[in-house]
């Protein structure tokens, strides 16, 4: 396999533009279990770390290559929850918030986030400079993404009005180094409350319908909280497969979208 | 107990393996080496049609391409039905086909991939009800030409085991209350953390073979009789190993490892991804369906008790047949019952092997069995503990073999456990405590050791057992400088070699200590004894009041004139030299008055231990989601010669029965194959998942066990936590828990069938 560590951006891109087929590779914590599972083998690869433009961070825009370990003390909220539930110490260490963003699982631990910000992806190539596209047309499918082969993804930013709450939970089968069952995002704020969720869907998705009933309650009794978590469940599209059942994931989004609404609101 | 000081214990092997400069079996690089790849069946039933290896042969770099027709025709394992290599038949998806030694990994897999391995899949046996059905199709046809002897087999039936006390029916019949219950276990693995790993090299007609083996002398005998070697020519030698929970007990790869270096005429290293380490070796925790009558009499005394037992044995019989025996005994469980039947049947299926993992079978029945107790005290209106404490054996009492206890320690384990844990607190709503009771038996046997004292009064122990981790072997020195007045840092360590040591049965049934420990000891008397001697001559006094101490000999009363070990051990070697040898001698078994056909050996339970663990449990009831806030557990092991190993011993018990409890769980397709052969997908316990461990030891003298009364402890702490995690779940969802693991969505839906 052949093998090029970018010194930086330019010199990562100009190498994407030549070999297209090239895998970038940060903390690895994705692709090489790919790798060593014999699921992927690629034929050349970007080594990402020594970029230093991708580490940038403000309160708005994420770099590509901010690793696990750095956002569990961002300061947005859910972010940094997300962050925290990552993997394990050496996997937050290694792990980017890009990386997440490139694989595209439905279980990626910080795409709710992104998608309850309504948050963009930022993609540049060596031939057509930046353009940032909604995370809504980003994500397509299974792991499958709108990226083209000469782009490499080079933040997140998120829009400025951030919302005043924002909470992540999610489920899984034990405390640390695990995949999530379902995971979700609820923001809340002068612009109302979003609810975004993970492991239900092909891609990241908001809970638009449950938005808009409980954005026309003004203080949500008992029972609008009870048939919000209802159209979380329905709402959302998980499947069937070893880790879990649709039905239980169905329930789990409910009690996750109204447990944190609850936190939200308090 | 012992003069050395043991409350600071410090590991021999404790730094090796910290800084990282200790060896492993794949750490092992010899000159010239080649590399093993295996071909697996990757169907789980299928009869072979074609199998050439000449395109893999035919690779450059490529040494050596065997299969079956290229090694004895020599079947082994229990019952004698299976072969090194895939026969004719493949009856589990990781059998072995093939094995290739080439150059390196990556040319080794592409040989692999170039062997042509053609068959016609056959009907997969895959649930162990159905295969007992009249017209299943049988997964050994020729099951009639085993080697059974003991063995009661039938079909898919690889062994049974039927035990009878008393008259279960006519006790049931009379009995005022009879509640039955039927419980599923599913099967786990072992998931030691170093994928095992085997170099094999030959000089001349004699093979040396480093191994990830818990068992270096069955390694070697498995070798010799399936290559056709005699003893001598065979060296079994294990690094380091990195964990091994039963997983590595038995005879695996090193035959396989030794004809591919014999054909490639080199060095040959074969090491285990994770996956393999998953799906092939003939170990792993089998599932289980348990079946519970128990009459009760009003006062809530046990009358009777009947249990069907199926476990899901696997392809072939490993070491397993002794499991439907020893699951009858744990599903009988530690109770006073006069009226006993039980029928246990391990079956034949499409799957891969069950074999030894720490305490088989008892971590499922146990679950099975004291799930089932709950719903009995509460059915004649008791309190669990009340009702444990009531039919639970004691010292004096007849168990449900029939066999009498000496001295024990049940009833102050319960007592000592649920203090400790708060039993009886008023605690929030989403909190109970779980109580469980369990056994497991001693098991002595021969075991041997050496203790030399070279001219500079230091020493060596050459010890025939294995180090899996335990601590125990690093306990060794412990005995030795203690019966010798000496340091254990005065002692190195050579063990898990089988050309250097006497024989040891292995890091297997908890039995390290408690025999190479007696053996271990014998050795270093024959020592003392010479060094009194020589002490006696210069001080001019009698052996017998030579006192050994802080390195030195002296007179008892006179310690001022005292001689150092190292004078002693100088002049010893021009009087002959100091030189000692033990073997430990098993005791005879207990009596027991069952009667048992199919009879594995089970029924008595030799230095029996006996343990109540307590959980405290948390639980979100919209989730199911179940978190272990603590756990106290009570151990009856005899003496505890090293209060820190034992306690560790029970700590890592306790958490990897939490694992059993909650995450563990091999699942399988409708082709019986393993769904999730990857530690992405099954889930052992983290440190963000363990609770803290409280641990107490009723210290019962038992005599003629381990050294200074001790009894084992290693397999114990792995019996109980499951069950008593299923009894405060039980309290907490208002039903009894059926299935293991009781996974956060099993117990969602037991809380929606209560509330439906």
């Amino acid at each position: 396999m052949e093998f090029v560590a970018a010194k930086d951006l330019d010199e990562a891109l100009v190498a994407k533009a030549n070999h297209p087929d090239a895998e970038f590779l940060a903390g690895g914590t994705d692709l090489m279990v790919e790798v060593n599972l014999a699921h992927h083998r690629p034929s050349s690869a970007i080594g990402l770390r020594r970029v230093d433009e991708l580490r940038e961070m403000t309160d708005l825009r994420i770099g590509a290559g901010v690793t696990w370990a750095t956002l569990e003390s961002h300061p947005h909220r859910a972010l940094a929850q997300a962050a925290r539930t990552v993997g394990s110490p050496q996997i937050r260490a290694a792990g980017t918030l890009g990386g997440n963003i490139g694989t595209a699982s439905p279980a990626g631990d910080g795409l709710p986030w992104i998608a309850a910000l309504d948050g963009t992806i930022e993609l540049r190539s060596k031939d057509r400079g930046t353009r940032v596209m909604p995370w809504r047309e980003f994500f397509v499918g299974v792991k499958r993404t709108a990226i083209l082969p000469d782009e490499a993804i080079v933040a997140v930013r998120i829009p400025e009005d951030t919302p005043a709450r924002q909470e992540f939970a999610k489920i899984g089968v034990r405390n640390a180094m695990v995949i999530s069952t379902v995971s979700c995002v609820v923001t809340h704020g002068d612009n109302g409350t979003t609810v975004a969720l993970g492991s239900v869907a092909p891609t990241p998705m908001r809970a638009t319908r449950a938005e808009e009933m409980i954005n026309a309650e003004k203080n949500p009794s008992e029972a609008a909280l009870a048939e919000f978590a209802r159209i979380v469940s329905e709402e959302v599209r998980p499947i069937t497969d070893h880790r879990s059942t649709e039905s239980y994931r169905r329930h789990g989004a409910g009690v996750l979208a109204r447990r944190l609404l609850e936190r939200c609101l308090s | 107990m012992l003069s050395v000081d043991i409350s600071k214990f410090l590991r021999a092997d404790g730094p090796d393996k910290v800084t990282g400069s200790g060896r492993y079996s794949a750490d092992i690089s010899l000159t010239g080496m080649a590399h093993a790849k295996f071909l697996y069946a990757g169907v789980a039933s299928a009869r072979i049609t074609t199998l050439d290896t000449a395109a893999a042969k035919a690779i450059p770099g490529v040494f050596a391409v065997l299969t079956q027709a290229d090694v004895p025709d020599i079947r082994f394992g229990s019952v004698a039905d299976r072969y090194l290599f895939a026969k004719d038949v493949v009856r589990f998806e990781g059998e072995v086909v093939a094995a290739v030694a080439a150059v390196d990994a990556d040319t080794a897999q592409r040989a692999v991939d170039a062997i042509v391995f053609e068959y016609d899949a056959l009907p997969v046996v895959n649930d162990i009800e159905a295969a007992l059905e009249p017209d299943a199709p049988l997964v050994h046809e020729d099951w009639e030409s085993y080697s059974a002897r003991r063995i009661v087999m039938d079909r898919n039936i690889a062994s049974q085991t039927i035990l009878t006390l008393g008259d279960a029916d006519a006790a049931l019949a009379d009995a005022d209350l009879v509640i039955e219950g039927r419980y599923i276990a599913d099967a786990s693995h072992a998931a030691p953390i170093e994928p095992r790993g085997v170099v094999a090299q030959w000089e001349g007609d004699k093979v040396t073979i480093w191994t990830s083996s818990q068992v270096p002398f069955q390694a070697r005998d498995g070798v010799c009789e399936t290559l056709e070697l005699p003893t001598n020519r065979v060296r079994i030698i294990v690094p380091h190993l990195g964990g091994g929970f039963g997983g590595k007990c038995g005879f695996h790869y090193e035959a396989h490892i030794a004809a591919l270096a014999r054909a490639a005429r080199r060095p040959v290293r074969l090491v285990f991804s994770r996956r393999e380490e998953f799906l092939a070796p003939d170990r792993r925790r089998e599932g289980m369906i348990v079946e519970l009558t128990t009459g009760l009499r009003s006062d809530g005394t046990i009358a009777a008790r009947k249990a069907r037992i199926l476990l899901d044995y696997g392809a072939y019989s490993s070491d397993a047949t002794f499991f439907p025996h020893m699951a009858a005994m744990h599903a009988l469980g530690p109770y006073k019952i006069d009226n006993v039947y039980a029928e246990s049947s391990a079956v034949y299926t499409n799957r891969q092997p069950s074999g030894s993992v720490r305490a088989p079978t008892a971590p499922q029945a146990c679950w099975a069995l004291e799930t089932h107790t709950d719903e009995l005290a509460a059915a004649v209106g008791m309190d669990p503990v009340a009702f444990r404490r009531l039919n639970g054996v004691d010292t004096g009492a007849s168990g449900v073999s029939g066999q009498v206890f000496d001295a024990i320690g049940l009833q102050e384990c319960i007592t000592l456990a649920t203090e400790d844990v708060g039993y009886g607190d008023v605690l929030p709503g989403d909190e109970a405590i779980g109580v469980a009771i369990g056994w497991w038996p001693s098991f002595p046997g021969a075991s041997g050791a050496y203790v030399k004292l070279d001219s500079d009064g230091k020493g060596v122990i050459v010890t025939g057992a294995q180090e899996c981790g335990t601590g125990a072997v690093m306990t060794l020195p412990y005995l030795v400088a203690n019966e010798l007045g000496m340091q254990p840092e005065d002692f190195e360590l050579v063990y898990q070699d089988t050309s250097a040591a006497p024989y040891d049965v292995g890091a297997t049934g908890s039995q390290t200590l408690l025999n190479n420990g007696i053996a271990t000891i014998e050795a270093s008397y024959q020592i003392a004894s010479r060094l009194r001697e020589i002490a006696a001559s210069m001080l001019e006094a009698e052996a017998d009041d030579i006192v050994l101490e802080n390195g030195h000999a002296h007179v008892d009363g006179s310690p001022d004139t005292a001689i150092p070990i190292a004078r002693l051990a100088r002049r010893a070697n021009h009087t002959g030299m100091l030189i000692g040898k033990g073997a430990r001698i098993a005791p005879p078994d207990p009596k027991t008055s069952i009667s048992a056909i199919g009879d594995q050996g089970v029924s008595s339970f030799a230095g029996p231990q006996f343990s109540c663990h307590a959980v405290r449990v948390k639980l979100d009831r919209d989730t199911g989601v179940a978190r272990v806030l603590a756990v106290s557990a009570a151990h009856d092991s005899g003496t505890i010669v090293n209060p820190i190993g034992a306690a560790g011993q029970v700590e890592g018990g306790v958490l990897m029965g939490i694992g059993q409890a909650l995450t563990e769980r091999t699942e399988y397709d409708d082709k019986g194959r393993q769904v999730n052969p990857a530690l992405l997908d099954y889930k052992l316990q983290t440190f963000a998942d363990a609770p803290p461990i409280s641990v107490q030891f009723v210290e019962v003298f038992t005599p003629d066990m381990g050294p200074h009364g001790a009894k084992a402890i290693a397999e114990a702490p792995n019996v109980a936590t499951a069950a008593a995690i299923s009894n405060a779940l039980g309290k907490l969802v208002g039903l009894p828990m059926r299935e293991l693991p009781m996974t956060s969505e099993r117990v969602w839906r037991a809380i929606q069938a209560v509330g439906s």
